[in-house]
């Protein structure tokens, strides 16, 4: 018998990928935070492990201020599937470049594990992607905005 | 040009790619174990050295994602890279720490792991084996990701990992085998 409902694991992920969106627009963090537990467990292979709430808030707020991560439009949700028996969701969150003037699609991914706590919280996230591609994107965005900003 | 751009450029095109595999709908309408039993040959096929048994899992017309080593739309494509690239490195086990089945999609997490070097926790190559994963030294995670096509096969792979780690853990795991005086073959 599952712990917790196929519904309330959903309705968890949905509000968590609505206050992601806010918090990219708001580029305030702490309710994006919020949805971890004081000692959740965040495995990000590229970035590193950071142990409870407070460290994964300093984390993402020190990230997000990056210069090259400043013209990301989105995180939007690829796809998920609810893993009912567990209390998990695996989902692969993308990450969308505002147009930087040519048009194309800059875009990467990335595959995430959240594990579940109850009272709308996850107690561990996990990150798998290719740094290098994250790279070359970031990359390719700021030669193509280069291009189209240069006086013609 | 440093490595990390080349991986990076392949990594690139691997996702838009991957974006496109992502466009067509499920084939069909699979029984749960019909998926689960094609997933297990899968992983028993990954784990004997013989890639070329392994890559007859793959539908002739395929789409295969290695974000790290490139795009493959065919079988024999699959097979005519993955059989001399494992032939270098025949310590490479594939073992899944969870999957999850969901229609015709199967999310693998699998270790990509080579032996202890002093020789413990054998066999080190066996799902299941009652032994935790954290006991082995060299390691790294891969986000397979498989849709199935009937038959017992799949016209769908993505591998998602990072090849830094990849890399990384082989080099290290070499300079100990080198340092005890081990003989190894990758």
């Amino acid at each position: 018998m599952p712990q917790f409902s196929r519904k309330e694991l959903e309705t968890t992920f949905l509000r968590f990928r609505d206050t992601l969106d806010n918090a990219m627009a708001s580029r305030d963090w702490r309710a994006w935070a919020d949805f971890y537990t004081e000692d959740a467990l965040y495995v990000e292979h590229a970035m590193g492990t950071f142990h409870g709430r407070q460290e994964i808030y300093e984390w993402i707020i020190n990230t997000m201020s990056e210069e090259s991560l400043q013209h990301i439009e989105a995180f939007p949700v690829d796809w998920y599937v609810i893993c009912e028996e567990r209390g998990w969701i695996i989902a692969q969150f993308g990450t969308r470049m505002r147009d930087p003037g040519d048009g194309e699609d800059h875009y990467t991914y990335c595959f995430s594990l959240l594990k579940y706590a109850g009272n709308g919280q996850w107690h561990y996230e996990e990150d798998i992607y290719n740094p290098s591609s994250m790279q070359a994107m970031l990359a390719n965005w700021q030669a193509a905005s280069m291009r189209h900003s240069a006086p013609h | 040009m440093s490595q990390s751009i080349d991986l990076g450029k392949v990594g690139f095109e691997g996702a838009l790619s991957a974006a496109r595999g992502w466009e067509p709908p499920s084939r069909g309408d699979y029984p749960h174990e019909e998926v689960e039993a094609a997933f297990f040959e899968y992983v028993r096929r990954a784990n004997i050295n013989d890639w070329d048994t392994w890559a007859d899992m793959f539908t002739e017309e395929c789409l295969y994602v290695d974000h790290h080593f490139g795009t493959f739309t065919r079988r024999s494509q699959v097979r005519d890279w993955m059989t001399p690239l494992m032939a270098t490195q025949p310590e490479m086990r594939f073992i899944p720490e969870w999957y999850v089945i969901k229609g015709d999609l199967v999310v693998n997490y699998n270790w990509n792991r080579w032996p202890n070097p002093d020789g413990s926790h054998e066999p080190y190559d066996v799902y299941n084996n009652g032994i935790p994963n954290t006991r082995y030294r060299y390691q790294f995670p891969c986000v397979t990701l498989n849709r199935y096509g009937g038959n017992g096969l799949f016209w769908y792979e993505e591998d998602l990992y990072s090849p830094s780690a990849y890399l990384e853990v082989l080099a290290s795991w070499k300079q100990e085998m080198t340092s005890l005086g081990k003989p190894f073959h990758s």
